[in-house]
């Protein structure tokens, strides 16, 4: 490189980041720097649920630049090292780009026409046993077609999104709580509050932009409190102003112990809870439902969480516990909590999600800015495309239900399908789904197809030889995965489809706050890559060809007919016609019609395009425009609160307009050490790479950074066994091996008895090892905790 | 190379913030920008993602620095270290 061009690219990123010194002291708003060539659009970043904006700068039909979007609400122009590198996602060298048959062992190229064709035929020789398993990034366009095609086209639910293994506890909890999904408060609350509680979330990792917006208050001279309770020290923990280590599972006491000592110093807001609160507990057998008990049992309930017992569970020192209480009990502070993976990956995730919600209710921090409990998710759209447009076995759009015939029958009136169209029973959820169809046709297994988009599950499926692994050798079974790179899931895949990425195609996620986000392609997808819901369309549509007759509606035209302006029909599953018109707006303004059911309003599509996204319920006002919603359920900020109600639960479980606080008892973990695995296995991301690690590990300079997987290990069990950094571990538990390098403390420091791996590396299958055991509400399953023993295979060979 | 533009927090302790950009400004990878108030642009040049791995939890060791946040990354594809496989690639 020579000399100028270094000066060149450093001074670059100096006055990038000036740009942002002179923003952050609120100098004015810096937009992208022009640069002869580069064209600049918005669009949201494709890794995690935070949900940032980037411009993008495209220069001769590649992304060339990336910058933070000053317009942003979400981050203010800021990004993480992953946004940062987010162009770098399409440039991997081994992209997909051609669809690929298995004959005879080896995966072949073949044509699109082919390759629809095949797809189509498995399909009609056994719809019944076909299934789609998509995913918190497929977008909402993309997520709807596959709903519709399968429950209104096939008459079948058998779909599931991925996000059933990192949201669907939260979901539950939502349910259960307030009857209706996803949180109630936005990241605004990170602005506002006195305390931000991160239960089991290492926000600075995980969710670094939202991370950065809170701690960024502390360098303008505010003092807002951050606690934060784990199971392991993590980047975040320095950070923290006291930091509560509990053991793994205690969580339930934990916040049972607050919620006890409240009551016991009648400290809970009782005004708050007369008002708009009711009590329930679980039914014998779990349920979403439950049974509703008074304020005098759940009182007694409770009265075991003493600080003793809670501080014996969950080895949190009783000041600590005592320390949260008092925090909880002050009116005064307006306490936000977050949670991502550690509530929801929780074989009690349900219950853990809806204690969380209940400790907010009883102490009345709710309804005022600064003052909620909010979920965070994990990726860009597993709540705009999985919750809301509903990819999960039970669901349909718009919060609807499959179990509920008028439900079915208003989705069938949209749609203009034929009455009783759609099945009244739900599909399998995604354990259930992986297990029959890894298991022998005569054995039970009665999943036959599968249609992999957007996701990883050879690598993120829990105890994967189970679930992923046990397809080899099934010969009447039949994998068909779209993805954009080689994978631990293509691996395995009979029909292989080249997808398109982010912006090679048209697209909008929902984030974490409720935030629908839009954006366009900007550059082609390479060689014969193709856009997921193109896919579905064309599917379709041989489908109709071969003479299926559910993919016709009650008119008798296709299912996803679509017509220009001037009125003529446009062939949009004709692959050089898909673009001849805006297929994801007609998708997204259809879809848009099933909204107002949970309200959940969604402006229309065009209202998107000009906007760094809109937060539903969003609202027409009398001069036409539209308003977004930052604060459920609250007066004055969302509209469907009656005036002089002050916070309405309009969508109450009991109907009557109040949230339900839940007791939940703590119980064990379903797998906990014992003398032959004595240690705690903890799975979960690091900061350079998102998820599986597919995009991310193609990116040099994160791939760089974090090139493999490790173990992390407390340093005294590692002297007890006599291990060094750096030696190669056999890492074991009931469910198999996996070999990888120690690394003694880590980044954080796990403590002792526990065990850290990421899961991002495909060449270490940590989900080899993991447990499977599922919520029995959520059917979400605990990826944080099982037993694992660890022993030495070779010493470190760079000692 | 790498080229990283760099957001860095300052200590609100005055003799902590220039003590860690009287390090900084020692440092060869390390090019000072503008300071206002409490918020610094830094430019830094390292060899590899690795380095730029070290430099980042250097940096957030400086006991004058607060918080690092990362604002553009220069993009040019490098080559991978090693090939990706999977772990049950025949
Ligand atoms: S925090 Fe998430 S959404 Fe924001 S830049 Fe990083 S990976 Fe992208």
């Amino acid at each position: 490189m020579n000399l100028d061009r270094r000066d060149f690219l450093r001074l670059s990123a100096l006055a990038a980041a000036t740009a942002m010194v002179d923003r952050r002291a609120e100098a004015a708003p810096t937009s992208p720097a022009p640069a002869a060539g580069i064209r600049w659009q918005k669009a949201p970043c494709r890794f995690c649920g935070t949900g940032c904006h980037v411009q993008v700068g495209v220069q001769n039909e590649k992304v060339v630049a990336i910058q933070g979007d000053p317009e942003a609400e979400v981050n203010k122009g800021l990004l993480c090292v992953k946004g940062y590198h987010v162009g770098l996602a399409l440039y991997g060298q081994d992209r997909l780009t051609q669809p690929q048959l298995r004959k005879n062992g080896k995966l072949t190229p073949i044509s699109w026409e082919e390759a629809i064709d095949v797809a189509a035929r498995r399909i009609l020789a056994a719809p019944d046993k076909f299934a789609i398993y998509s995913s918190g990034q497929s977008t909402i366009p993309e997520g709807y077609a596959i709903s519709k095609f399968l429950r209104g086209g096939l008459g079948s639910n058998q779909t599931e999104p991925n996000a059933r293994l990192c949201m669907a506890s939260a979901v539950t909890g939502f349910l259960s709580t307030y009857g209706v999904d996803e949180p109630a408060g936005c990241y605004d609350d990170l602005d506002h509050c006195d305390v931000l509680v991160l239960w089991g979330n290492n926000m600075a990792e995980m969710h670094p932009v939202l991370f950065s917006r809170f701690i960024d208050r502390r360098s303008r001279g505010e003092k807002p409190l951050l606690i934060e309770l784990a199971t392991r020290r993590t980047r975040t923990t320095p950070f923290a102003d006291h930091f509560l280590l509990f053991k793994p599972q205690s969580d339930l006491a934990i916040l049972n112990g607050v919620a006890h000592l409240l009551l016991a110093w009648g400290k809970h807001d009782a005004a708050f809870v007369e008002k708009y609160c009711s009590f329930r507990r679980d039914t014998e057998k779990p349920s979403l439902a439950g049974q509703p008990m008074s304020f005098d049992d759940y009182k007694k309930a409770l009265a075991e969480y003493t600080p003793a017992r809670v501080s014996e569970l969950s080895g949190v020192p009783a000041e600590q516990i005592e320390l949260l209480a008092r925090l909880f009990a002050r009116r005064d502070l307006r306490i936000t909590s977050t949670w991502c993976m550690g509530f929801n990956q929780h074989t009690r995730g349900t219950n853990v999600n809806r204690l969380c919600h209940g400790l907010h209710l009883l102490s009345g921090h709710f309804g005022r800015p600064g003052d909620a409990p909010t979920s965070l998710t994990g990726q860009p759209s597993a709540c705009g495309t999985a919750r809301e447009v509903g990819t999960l076995c039970h669901t349909l759009p718009g919060g609807r239900l499959v179990e509920n015939a008028e439900h079915r029958a208003e989705t069938e009136q949209i749609w203009n399908v034929p009455a009783g169209r759609i099945a009244p029973k739900p599909g399998y959820h995604t354990a259930l789904m992986w297990e029959k169809f890894c298991t022998p046709t005569d054995k039970g297994g009665d999943l036959r197809t599968m249609f992999v988009q957007a996701t990883n599950p050879g690598q993120s499926l829990p105890n994967l030889h189970k679930l992923f692994r046990a397809k080899k050798g099934l010969e009447d079974k039949f994998l068909i995965v779209s993805e954009v790179y080689p994978s631990a899931t293509t691996e395995l895949a009979d029909l292989v489809l080249p997808a398109a990425l982010w912006v090679e195609k048209n697209g909008m996620f929902g984030n974490s706050e409720r935030r629908t986000q839009q954006w366009f392609r900007m550059v082609p997808p390479p060689g014969q890559a193709r856009d997921d819901a193109w896919m579905i369309l064309a599917l379709a549509h041989r489908l109709l060809e071969l003479g299926h007759p559910g993919m016709k509606d009650r008119d008798g035209r296709f299912l996803f007919a679509q017509k220009n302006e001037a009125g003529a029909e446009v062939p949009v599953w004709d692959w050089p016609h898909y673009y001849d018109l805006n297929v994801d707006r007609a998708l997204f303004e259809e879809y848009r019609r099933f909204s107002a059911y949970k309200h959940k309003n969604l402006a229309p599509y065009d209202e998107y395009v000009k906007t760094r996204g809109l937060r539903w319920p969003v609202v027409q006002q009398p001069d036409g425009s539209w308003r977004e919603t930052k604060f459920r359920f609250a007066e004055g900020d969302d509209p469907f609160v009656k005036k002089g109600a002050g916070v309405q639960f309009y969508h109450s479980t009991t109907k009557n307009d109040r949230a339900q606080i839940w007791f939940a008892p703590y119980e064990k973990a379903t797998e906990e050490p014992d003398q032959e695995f004595p240690f705690w296995l903890c799975t979960g991301r690091v900061l350079e790479h998102w998820h599986t690690g597919t995009m991310t590990r193609r990116i040099a300079p994160l791939q760089g950074a974090m090139p493999s997987a490790y173990v992390e290990m407390h340093r005294d069990d590692a002297a007890e066994r006599g291990l060094r950094n750096g030696d190669l571990v056999a890492l074991r538990t009931r469910r198999g091996e996996v070999r990888l390098p120690l690394w003694i403390d880590g980044r954080g420091q796990p403590p002792r008895g526990s065990l850290f791996v990421p899961f991002f590396d495909e060449r270490l299958l940590i989900n080899e090892l993991t447990l499977g055991d599922i919520d029995p509400i959520s059917k979400e399953p605990d990826y944080k905790k099982c037993a694992a023993t660890v022993a030495r295979v070779a010493p470190n060979p760079q000692p | 190379m790498t080229f990283s533009g760099l957001l860095l927090t300052l200590n609100s302790d005055d003799q902590l913030a220039e003590a860690a950009l009287a390090e900084l400004a020692r440092h060869p990878a390390v090019t000072l920008g503008p300071r206002r108030e409490r918020w610094q642009a830094v430019a830094l040049e390292v060899a590899d993602g690795a380095d730029s791995r070290a430099a980042h939890d250097w940096l957030l060791a400086l006991p004058g620095v607060d918080y690092v946040d990362v604002v553009s990354v220069h993009f040019e594809p490098e080559p991978l270290a090693a090939p990706l496989a999977p772990a049950h690639a025949a």
